[in-house]
């Protein structure tokens, strides 16, 4: 018997003209995992809405055809695990789908006391959600969903904020559920999915295919590739001076091959015994020290709150910093006026919003050409070669706001590599964006790269790193391995 | 290696070493200070409004200062608040009464003695800020939205609105400093229009991030059964009492029966205007 089941379904956004889904048809069945993929913006995340029952009744939209939803109970768990946070403890917010249903509190406490033991959070019970790392508050998203004893669960990206270790840990938990449990889910990271879902649809331009197997990952053969290479992290923490760099490019084969960029003798960032800690805390790092030739990649990692963000706060300047800690191409960062320290920087921000000045996109990509022109950008046109080459010249005449998440991301790496300023930091480049999307940033960071830019950033996606020349330092307790 | 303190995996073995503590100080929240009893958050607003009254009416000099010391006393002795805390709040805002005592020594109405009038609406503001501040210090605004969704009926959906805006409020202060910072950079070397042309952006991106969050904590809530559920339990309770009426009462009668007191002996002035 069928749990969900639409025929000739269409949907279309307010305000759109085409349908997102056009006379559509699929049906599931119980215990039956799914997965939804196709490129961004196609219209994966609205069709898990639709299936869970929130579209258009919570976003609207137009909705026609027939959509029968057979289940009683769902659980949810969406992207961005700070937007589903909504009350000041962790408890009150596994305790909160419960209420909804009129439980009586004795009853509730008993299973939020249940379920807090059982996902390893006791400890976390009184804190404010906020409060939690990304990973933390992914967990407790789940546990969310899971508190109602759903029949179907519906996960619109659930790894995005998860570092590998911790996503591959998502999804063995998830194999831990009861099998007549459904899952839905929407994933950008395959090479996480080994096995796991029955049902591979692809959503492409309105349409849903199924297909046989799983979608071939061009990333995925990278996961052996970095567990090979974790043997070579070094044994003891890293303080002071640089460690030897822990080279673990592999390049595709339509990428092209990287070679080791000329060392000028002067690195263009140089970071020297750099200590940070919030007042009341105790020291986040100590004595950092990180060295950055020109033509370099360097990806911090570590879980959240342990001082990644921290250091690229300090360089941003977002932190104060010290005389003699961070310098750029051998001048004192900290004696740099903000206007000549800024204009070494691109900066890509993890929410893309942040970089928009323009009122369209192609007053965004001229805007980034000028500078790109004063920096001596090796070609004037080297925005709209990026904008094309991801998919963007349709929408030149669009306001950046109203693109699509993955357009929004694009637009942000087209800016940042249109710029050709010579240090570009990135916070979680690859969040939000599809495979194809992922292969052409890798293809125009290795060419950044051996352009003699910089590059810096903080990433969880370690398959993607892995097919840079990059080097991967990872925090742990205030020390860089 | 540095060892990992955070639990490994997400689905641990199932036990039943729950807190039981933990169970009992969420069933019965009502909170004390120094073994006192704590109002409700709601009857001490409606206590404070008790006060704030004949203060709002007032144009002499001793009403004012005497709801004000009394106000204080009740929200130190109810909520333990300490004096430098209202302080901290008080001192800039009372910057209006001070603006507002200006205003009409150097601008006197026809026939009123400018000074006088002036220490008088300077009080009369200073009271009204102090109490104010003190009842928005003394409360959690958790509890106070609680209490409007348990005794006086806001609706749920209104009220983890308000929670999830609550919550917004630092989200908000990082995103404007990361708004500034990311196009401080993209704007670097750039020439002074485009600087004129990120003020009025800044605001702009700040909100459609605002209600893009919005617009995701709106389908959390509904993903989780909020939009369709007609009466809800509350493991937080946040209880009414005897006292709480008691208490309402006491600040009603206290409050107009100082001011009856006040107006037969002259000392309490009410003008127009």
């Amino acid at each position: 018997m069928n749990l969900i089941e639409i025929k000739n379904l269409s949907f279309r956004f307010p305000g759109r003209r085409r349908p997102v889904l056009d006379h559509v048809s699929l049906a599931i069945q119980k215990g039956e995992r799914i997965l939804l993929f196709g490129s961004s913006g196609s219209g994966k995340s609205t069709l898990l809405q639709i299936l869970a029952g929130l579209a258009p009744e919570h976003t609207g939209g137009e909705l026609t055809g027939t959509r029968r939803l057979l289940y009683r109970r769902r659980g949810v768990v969406l992207q961005n695990p700070e937007a589903q946070i909504i009350t000041p403890t962790v408890i009150e917010e596994l305790a909160f789908p419960l209420e909804n249903e009129g439980i009586p509190p004795k009853e509730i406490l008993q299973r939020t006391e249940d379920a807090l033991s059982r996902f390893g959070m006791t400890g976390f019970a009184q804190r404010h959600p906020l409060s939690l790392s990304g990973g933390e508050c992914q967990r407790l998203s789940l546990a969310c969903a899971l508190m109602g004893d759903p029949e179907v669960l519906f996960l619109d990206e659930p790894t995005s904020f998860l570092d590998e270790d911790r996503a591959l840990q998502f999804f063995k938990d998830l194999r831990e559920l009861p099998p007549e449990i459904t899952i839905i889910l929407v994933e950008h990271r395959y090479e996480l999915l080994a096995d796991f879902c029955h049902r591979w649809i692809k959503v492409e331009k309105g349409k849903l295919y199924e297909e046989e197997g799983p979608p071939r990952s061009a990333l995925a053969a990278s996961t052996v590739v970095s567990s090979q290479n974790s043997a070579a992290v070094p044994e003891g923490p890293s303080r002071g001076e640089p460690e030897v760099s822990r080279e673990v490019g592999q390049s595709l084969d339509s990428v092209p091959s990287v070679h080791s960029p000329p060392q000028s003798a002067t690195p263009l960032l140089e970071i020297r015994h750099l200590s940070h800690s919030y007042p009341g805390a105790p020291s986040l790092f100590q004595n950092l020290s990180l060295i950055l030739p020109r033509g370099t990649c360097l990806a911090l990692q570590g879980p959240s709150g342990c001082g990644k963000t921290t250091v690229l706060k300090k360089i941003l300047r977002l932190l104060p910093v010290e005389k003699g800690k961070i310098f750029i191409e051998g001048k004192d960062g900290a004696l740099l006026t903000q206007e000549a320290l800024y204009s070494y920087i691109a900066y890509v921000p993890q929410n893309p919003e942040h970089l928009f000045i323009a009122d369209t996109v192609r007053e965004e990509l001229h805007l980034a050409l000028s500078q790109g022109e004063r920096n001596s950008a090796p070609s004037h046109s080297r925005a709209f070669e990026l904008a094309e080459r991801f998919s963007l010249t349709h929408r030149l005449g669009t306001n950046p706001f109203k693109l699509s998440e993955g357009e929004k991301r694009r637009l942000t790496l087209c800016i940042a590599l249109a710029m050709g300023r010579p240090l570009i930091i990135m916070d979680e480049p690859t969040y939000g964006l599809d495979q194809e999307n992922r292969l052409i940033l890798l293809e125009l960071l290795n060419q950044s790269i051996r352009e003699q830019q910089t590059i810096l950033m903080v990433s969880h996606d370690t398959p993607f790193l892995s097919r840079l020349p990059c080097t991967i330092r990872t925090f742990k307790e205030g020390y860089l391995w | 290696m540095p060892p990992s303190s955070e639990p490994q995996g997400i689905l641990l073995p199932q036990t039943n070493e729950g807190s039981p503590h933990l169970s009992r100080s969420l069933l019965s929240p009502s909170e004390h200070i120094l073994g006192r009893w704590r109002p409700n958050p709601l009857a001490l607003l409606l206590g404070h409004l008790a006060l704030m009254v004949p203060v709002f009416l007032a144009i002499d000099w001793y009403t004012p200062l005497l709801y004000m010391l009394i106000g204080y006393l009740v929200i130190r002795w109810s909520t333990g608040l300490s004096l430098k805390k209202l302080l901290r709040i008080v001192a800039p805002l009372s910057f209006l009464s001070v603006g507002l005592f200006l205003m009409n020594v150097l601008f006197p109405a026809e026939g009123v003695n400018g000074l006088h009038r002036g220490i008088a609406v300077f009080l009369r503001s200073l009271s009204l800020i102090t109490l104010s501040s003190s009842y928005i210090l003394a409360i959690n605004p958790y509890n106070l939205i609680r209490s409007l969704m348990q005794q006086w009926h806001l609706s749920y959906r209104w009220g983890y609105a308000l929670f999830a805006g609550w919550n917004s409020i630092p989200l908000i202060r990082r995103d404007l400093e990361l708004i500034q910072k990311a196009q401080d950079i993209r704007l670097a070397g750039q020439p002074a229009r485009y600087r004129r042309k990120r003020l009025l952006r800044v605001p702009i991106t700040l909100l459609s991030g605002v209600i893009l969050h919005g617009e995701r904590l709106s389908l959390s809530m509904a993903a989780r059964g909020l939009e369709n559920c007609q009466k809800r339990t509350f493991i937080r309770e946040i209880p009414w009492t005897g006292r709480d009426w008691l208490y309402i009462i006491l600040m009603g009668v206290g409050s107009f029966g100082l001011w009856y007191i006040l107006i037969r002996s002259g000392l309490f002035r009410f003008e127009l205007g």
